[in-house]
């Protein structure tokens, strides 16, 4: 049985570039890792933060959408939690289409 | 008093945290959930709205 999940992860503003390259493909090597495939992913750039979080006062925004079994999310959880470049995540399940546009996208912080 | 919101069904049945133009509105200015009684929701579209804004606050969108 599959379900469709989302996850929004704040990242660390100041990131250098290979830094940012880097995390980004160990979240694809772990997807592909345990068979899932991201369905739909968004880059909601750096926004303000309405209150700081570890004295971080702006995140960078990165949203995906993915197709997975109920084991998987737990999975996630456990390998961004230890993810010391990823500020905070939120990990839901949905039911909107997978490749439905958010309405954060075009929006400026 | 009631509030009149203008937010349409389909809206609030998609509601979730990333809608935070539409949580504002559920919110007053020192960011607190407006009561049920005020805003004049059935008690699901509350719980749907409250959860959202637990979720954006969470997140530092709202």
């Amino acid at each position: 049985m599959t379900n469709i999940y989302e996850t929004t992860i704040i990242v660390k503003p100041d990131l250098a570039n290979d830094q940012l390259k880097s995390l980004n493909s160990s979240i694809d090597q772990f997807f592909s890792e345990n068979n899932v495939s991201i369905g739909y992913k968004e880059d909601w750039g750096i926004k303000n933060l309405k209150s700081a979080i570890s004295k971080y006062s702006k995140g960078s925004f990165k949203f995906m959408r993915f197709n997975s079994s109920s084991d998987f999310p737990k999975k996630l959880d456990g390998f961004l939690k230890f993810n010391t470049d990823c500020l905070r995540f939120l990990i839901t399940k949905t039911s909107n289409a997978l490749d439905e546009a958010t309405p954060q996208v075009n929006k400026d912080s | 008093m009631k509030k009149n919101l203008n937010i349409s069904n389909k809206e609030l049945m998609k509601l979730d945290y990333k809608h935070t133009h539409i949580l504002k509105k559920f919110t007053n200015d020192n960011g607190k959930i407006i009561p049920q009684r005020v805003t004049n929701m059935s008690r699901s579209i509350h719980t749907k709205i409250t959860k959202a804004i637990k979720q954006a606050r969470f997140l530092s969108l709202i």
